[in-house]
């Protein structure tokens, strides 16, 4: 089972959602996610997820909102199982 | 649809909306100049040469400034598309506004109607280099939403306000004898003001509100009814020649208005940050100003009879004027400017840290850029020169005043703006230099 960060940033004004998620993603090890709630797609933290190697979906949530989810590559069958992808 | 986000790959190269952020409060100086030079008889009639110069200066110089800037910005960072023709089209569409608007404020000021010859052929490049690239993106089916949605009738209303500004400039040079449309001035002014202005301005803040103040999101039916009875209003009012449709007319455009107005300002209310933040105090001035414009637009329309003289008609039509020229449209472009500085500066900067996150701990914070002082003081200099410029219109006092004033609110804008880019600079630079290393 995967462990996850979770970053609420649906009340955070830029560039907070970014500064807080790319401090989480720096220190992320493989077998954890990042599963962040924004209500915007945070269309430049995912230059710096691929810089780092990292995997990133994102989905529109039922309020509006958007769920996305960083993972490392080798952890994509874990968070499918998961339901989370 | 609403859109999906905010398209971020497509940013343009910062210097070219910077470029136009940093010359519109220069503009805005000259235009507290020409306010300063004519104290006399700048408020004396709304055909004062000088008045001319001067609201030229602010509806051209400023306001339009920025929104051409703010457009190349915002447009491809909104439909996930690039304006065509980028740095060049920009670039000389910037020099050519300056030169224009230049040639046509000292045609007013000096009478000199000749420049107009050179005004003319300037800013119709001007408009046409902008509008030409932008008009092959707007016509395709784009992203963007609600806001390129009423940033598409905006651009609409910039070209036919635009077409009857020339053709009045053309009437001064003595280029042109046209009847043409009654009520050329009117319709010029309520394109450019009630259309472009207003319209763009609702476009951006379904984006900026909601973004920059964490406030619940406009709703998409009224995000797109609002433009739509702006637009309809304006056709009615220059093709109609009924007055009663014409009176409805008038009366849809203000209370479509107000009705954003009011719809922006229960938003702002309902932020979810309850931190201080100065420039939503800017969307608050300018959003009053536009409800209480509005207002007066209808009494204007209705009531035109009951004024006691001319001379207090005309200082209600200047009154008006400046509270939704310098009240809203002034207010509302100052107050994002130093919201929208520091975020381009902070993403662009972002950006070229990709190769070496170290170097994102040692760049300026988005509150470095344009320090929560400057804003303060720049809403104190601000709301106080307005309140001074009504008083100057109604008792023709203290224009000198009003005049020095405006100069420094001006100036203010110009230096945080320039400090927040050389900031910017200096940082690029060094970020470069270790990228580089």
């Amino acid at each position: 089972m995967a462990d996850e960060f979770i970053l609420d940033a649906r009340e955070m004004a830029p560039p907070e959602p970014f500064d807080k998620a790319i401090e989480i993603l720096q220190h992320m090890q493989p077998g954890q996610y990042l599963r962040m709630l924004h209500r915007r797609v945070p269309y430049p933290l995912f230059d710096f997820c691929s810089a780092l190697s990292l995997d990133y979906s994102f989905r529109e949530t039922p309020a509006a909102d958007f769920e996305i989810i960083i993972h490392f590559a080798c952890d994509l069958e874990t968070l499918r199982r998961e339901g989370l992808l | 649809m609403r859109m999906k986000g905010l398209s971020l790959e497509t940013i343009p190269s910062i210097h070219v909306p910077f470029r136009f952020f940093n010359t519109a409060p220069w503009m805005g100086v000259l235009a507290a100049l020409v306010l300063l030079l004519e104290a006399d008889s700048v408020f004396s009639s709304s055909w004062n040469p000088g008045l001319l110069a001067m609201t030229h200066l602010l509806t051209l110089g400023f306001i339009s400034m920025v929104m051409l800037g703010a457009m190349f910005q915002i447009v491809p960072v909104l439909s996930g598309e690039m304006i065509p023709g980028g740095v060049l089209v920009a670039t000389s569409v910037h020099i050519l506004l300056c030169a224009g608007i230049l040639s046509l404020v000292v045609g007013f000021y000096w009478q000199a109607y000749w420049l107009f010859s050179w005004a003319i052929p300037l800013l119709l490049s001007a408009f046409v280099v902008f509008l030409l690239p932008l008009a092959s993106l707007l016509r395709r089916r784009i992203g963007g939403g609600d806001s390129i949605y009423s940033i598409r009738f905006a651009v609409l209303a910039l070209l036919i306000s635009i077409g009857l500004g020339l053709v009045r400039a053309a009437n001064y040079a003595g280029l042109l004898q046209w009847a043409g449309l009654p009520n050329t001035i009117s319709l010029h002014l309520g394109w450019g003001l009630g259309g472009w202005v207003l319209l763009l301005v609702m476009g951006v803040s379904y984006q900026v509100i909601p973004m920059f103040h964490v406030t619940p999101n406009y709703s998409t039916h009224m995000a797109k009814v609002l433009p739509t009875a702006v637009f309809s209003s304006m056709l009615l009012l220059t093709f109609v020649a009924n007055p009663v449709i014409k009176g409805v007319a008038v009366l849809v455009l203000c209370l479509a208005a107000t009705t954003y107005g009011i719809i922006s300002i229960r938003l702002l209310r309902r932020r979810k940050r309850k931190v201080p933040d100065i420039t939503a105090r800017f969307w608050h001035m300018g959003l009053l100003s536009l409800i209480v414009a509005a207002s007066l637009v209808m009494i204007i329309y209705f009531s035109d009879h009951l004024f006691p003289s001319i001379r207090w008609r005309e200082k209600f039509y200047i009154g008006t004027g400046i509270i939704l020229i310098f009240g809203f449209a002034v207010s509302v472009i100052m107050g994002m400017l130093q919201k929208i500085v520091p975020f381009l500066s902070y993403l662009h900067l972002q950006r070229s840290c990709m190769n070496n996150f170290d170097l994102l701990k040692t760049l300026p914070h988005m509150g470095e850029f344009v320090p929560p002082g400057f804003p303060r003081w720049q809403f104190r200099l601000h709301l106080a020169a307005l309140l001074l410029l009504l008083v100057a219109t109604v008792t023709g006092q203290l224009v000198e005043l009003c005049g020095l004033l405006l100069i420094v609110d001006f100036s203010w804008l110009g230096l945080t703006l320039a400090r927040a880019s050389r900031l910017y600079l200096s940082t690029a630079k060094r970020v470069a230099l270790h990228n580089q290393s």
